[in-house]
């Protein structure tokens, strides 16, 4: 029952009310129009007794002052909006499937004509509908009218964003009310797993309610794509990898809009060709990759990939250095000798070049505690920063009991949290005689010390819609959407495009769905709804019909004398 | 209330030209009239031959008849049948009821009366007026001769409205009056809150002729009335609060037609006259239905 919320004790507080007022009227005094005749003994013998409602004095016509509340009470159950104690707790979600599957063509026009349909013979006060696309978002609260929906849904197509209908209807499972029950009419192509449908409270009834989705067949596209740290091993380059079906010719690669020459290398696997373009320079450009000419299904036929920036870090080296590490630094492609603005410096500990930068200083045992000595901008747990940067830097790589040996000394890792990053090492350990120096783990620790001091971004080998990325946490913005994700927080990238990194490490996240780009014929996985009929008629009609069938009867007890 | 009557009202030459081919005729007046016109019981010196009878001392000698004795040796007296006077009673209603509509159906009643009084005293009958209500209002003393005509007209135009209607109690108290037996016209509306059937108990106890005139409004049977009125009697003071519907209505009109029905039938089994005279129309011509051939058989 919905009496805007009246609690059990206000209905029946409202029907005193309503008895006790039609109470009053039938008492009130009526005003006679009074003539003066020859003879009243006609009319006493015509009326058995007088008809008039006197206050003060007897109740009459019991029969008309019934028949008159039990109108009034009808008609206030039916403006109300009176439903059933049956359908009181039986409560519909429909969920418009608003993924980038729903882009084969007829399949999104064919779930929006259900959808209306159902919304339109549904308790207004017990359905919702919501659309799940890229965002999750309310098209038609309860008690809403149907044609609202229908403007609604005029503005929407499916997102380029993959199916999250499983994922959100597990989040809804957890802050439900239990005593209700709950019908969710899916109306979409969103694939429901059997494993998430287990997890479903038992109140929970979930249909499909579109049929499932034929094979399709002539399609080609993107059915992943990523990119890799070069394999060649240069610094500032990188790999590209596209999986395509349907189509032998190769992805065109476009930057700015201008085709790139790259040379490829392919493979085939199970669906279609695996392409492989290695060694593209990293400066941070956006590739848009399509396949030509598109088809009818254009969701797949092209993505976009963010490639890192991979500029070399510029090293500022001290003089009594320089034999050592301007080697090293010319050696590695990460690495440049600082010209103009450095990032990094090597110095002595006490020397106060590149003051303020990121530096690796080398210390003497007398000054320092530890062998290795590591400094941490910011603030946290030393334990998780000795456990990450043991890991990091390649301290399991070193044999630090034969440096031990070498040098009478024990060798150990300190850390700890300071204004900027900073890697010491002992200088016993850069003789160019020593074991570390000679070691192989040398150029490996110095290589990745010297990384980690330049602080560059790790970039994503790839993005999905609907998938956090794991490896950051930022800022990134939309160009139509603004702030997607802040700082704290990994990336979720809700739908395809691209998202513009606040420290220029662009996120470009792509939809596949691999079932819709094959058109794989869909599989029931849950059972199917049917449509509803327009034919239950609401409780408020019956009340509105029964309040006509009642009034007929004063109608005609009025013409029979019956009642006043 | 209506205005009064003035003498003026209740007749003219018209009126009385009108009236002159009726007759009220009886079957046979009672002995103890004036000589007249009506056929009596009373045998006499009259024209028209009725019976013998043995002579007997200080019978008139005239009236032997010689040719009877010369035969028979026996005298015997020659019989005619005298002509008296009708007594003709006329009771006009004036009741409250009889005065408040426009006109009142009083100026019916009493030109009716007037009517009924022209006839008879056209024809040397004696006729009385007893006005009544609750009660007898007042009779008018018992006049005959065409000349008594305006001598009642006087009389009627100076009645007014009585109380309610008592018809029983008035027949009463006309029984107790002992007059000789004559023709009662009783003229009125009927209304009688008693009821029909007590009306005609009384009026079967009357020791009269009766001719009943009973004035009767279009409105009567058919009243314009609709929803919640509070109707007030006019002679008792009442007040009815009623919702009128067409179911009432309905049942006003079967109260109403079987008190009608109540006095036709008594009209028809007595071999009575009962005039429904309308109030609305002329007073003459309807009364004029009663008498056959221009002539009432009392």
């Amino acid at each position: 029952m919905n009496f805007a919320n009246l609690p059990l004790w206000g209905i029946g507080a409202g029907l005193a009310v309503l008895a006790g007022t039609l109470f009053l009227l039938q008492m009130l005094r009526v005003r006679h129009r009074q003539l003066e005749v020859p003879t009243t003994m006609f009319w006493k013998e015509a009326v058995e007794e007088s008809r008039a409602r006197v206050l003060r004095q007897r109740f009459r016509h019991p029969w008309a002052y019934l028949l008159l509340l039990s109108i009034a009470t009808l008609l206030w159950f039916a403006v109300a909006g009176l439903q059933s104690s049956a359908s009181d707790k039986q409560e519909y979600l429909l969920v418009l499937d608003g993924s980038v599957g729903m882009s084969h063509p007829g399949r999104f026009e064919t779930a929006t004509k259900r959808l209306l349909q159902d919304a339109d013979n549904l308790p207004a006060t017990h359905r919702e509908v919501w659309w799940s696309g890229a965002q999750t978002v309310l098209l038609l609260a309860k008690g809403e009218h149907p044609l609202l929906l229908r403007e609604r849904l005029k503005a929407l197509q499916p997102d380029k964003a993959a199916a999250a209908v499983e994922q959100r209807l597990l989040q809804m499972a957890h802050g439900v009310d239990r005593d209700r029950f709950l019908q969710i009419r899916l109306y979409g192509d969103a694939p429901l797993h059997d494993a998430a449908m287990e997890q479903m409270p038992k109140n929970f009834e979930v249909l499909r309610c579109t049929p499932l989705a034929p094979a399709q067949s002539g399609n080609r596209g993107f059915l992943s794509g990523g990119i890799h740290a070069s394999t060649s091993g240069q610094w500032d380059r990188i790999d590209l990898m596209v999986e395509v079906f349907g189509t032998d010719e190769t992805p065109a690669i476009l930057s700015s809009g201008t085709q790139l020459d790259v040379a490829a290398i392919s493979q085939k696997t199970a669906a279609g060709k695996r392409w492989h373009f290695p060694d593209i320079l990293a400066r941070g450009q956006v590739l848009d990759l399509r396949i030509t000419p598109a088809d009818a299904y254009p969701a797949d036929d092209a993505i976009l990939v963010a490639l890192p920036q991979r500029r070399p870090m510029q090293v500022l080296l001290s003089d009594s250095l320089q034999s050592t590490f301007a080697p090293l630094v010319m050696a590695d492609s990460a690495l440049v000798m600082a010209t103009d603005a450095a990032e990094l410096v090597v110095r002595r500990q006490g020397e106060t070049l590149g003051a303020g930068l990121p530096a690796l200083e080398i210390s003497s045992a007398s000054n320092s505690t530890h062998a290795f000595e590591i400094t941490d901008s910011g603030n946290g747990a030393p334990e998780q920063l000795l456990q990450t940067m043991h890991a990091q830097l390649g301290f399991n790589e070193i044999d630090a009991l034969a440096l031990a040996q070498q040098l009478q000394q024990p060798i150990s890792l300190g850390v700890e949290f300071g204004d900027s990053r900073k890697v010491q090492v002992w200088d016993q350990l850069l003789d160019s005689k020593g074991a570390f120096a000679s070691s192989r783990s040398f150029p490996l620790f110095m290589g990745r010390a010297l990384r980690w001091l330049g602080n560059r971004h790790p970039y994503a080998p790839f993005a999905l819609t609907g998938r956090p990325l794991t490896f950051s946490n930022g800022s990134w913005t939309t160009p139509t959407k603004g702030v997607a994700v802040t700082a704290g927080l990994p990336l979720r990238p809700s739908e395809a495009g691209l998202y513009l990194g606040e420290q220029g490490n662009d996120v470009a996240a792509n939809a596949f769905d691999p079932r819709a780009s094959l058109g794989l014929a869909a599989v029931a996985d849950v059972p199917t709804g049917e449509t509803l009929q327009a034919s239950t008629m609401p409780l408020w009609s019956w009340m509105v019909l029964l309040v006509l069938v009642l009034l007929s009867i004063e109608w005609v007890l009025f013409h029979k004398g019956r009642i006043p | 209330m209506a205005d009064t009557v003035t003498a003026d009202d209740l007749f003219d030459a018209e009126f009385l030209e009108s009236l002159q081919r009726l007759r009220l005729v009886a079957q046979r007046v009672p002995r103890g009239g004036r000589f007249a016109e009506q056929r009596s019981k009373a045998l006499g010196a009259g024209l028209e031959f009725q019976d013998y009878r043995p002579y007997s001392t200080g019978d008139d000698l005239r009236a032997i008849d010689w040719n009877i004795y010369r035969r028979l040796g026996r005298v015997f007296l020659r019989l005619f049948e005298e002509l008296e006077d009708l007594p003709v009673y006329l009771l006009p209603d004036i009741s409250r009821s009889m005065w408040i509509e426009q006109p009142p159906r009083a100026h019916a009643c009493l030109r009716s009366a007037m009517a009924f009084a022209a006839i008879a005293l056209a024809q040397h009958d004696r006729v009385g007026v007893f006005p009544f209500a609750e009660d007898l209002h007042s009779p008018m003393q018992s006049r005959s001769g065409w000349n008594s005509l305006p001598l009642f007209a006087q009389a009627m135009a100076k009645l007014e409205a009585g109380g309610t209607t008592d018809l029983s109690r008035s027949l009463r108290r006309l029984e107790g009056m002992q007059l000789r037996s004559g023709l009662v016209v009783v003229i009125s509306d009927f209304f009688d809150p008693a009821g029909a059937e007590a009306m005609v108990s009384a009026l079967k106890r009357l020791k009269h002729k009766l001719l009943l005139v009973q004035l009767v409004h279009k409105s009567d049977r058919d009243p314009q009335v609709q929803g919640d009125v509070r109707l007030r009697d006019c002679e008792s003071g009442v007040d009815q609060d009623i919702t009128v519907t067409a179911q009432v209505l309905e049942r006003y009109r079967h109260a109403y037609d079987n008190h009608a029905r109540i006095l036709t039938d008594f009209a028809q089994k007595r071999r009575i006259g009962l005039v429904q005279l309308d109030v609305d129309k002329n007073v003459v011509e309807q009364i004029a239905t009663v008498f056959e051939g221009g002539r009432y058989h009392a």
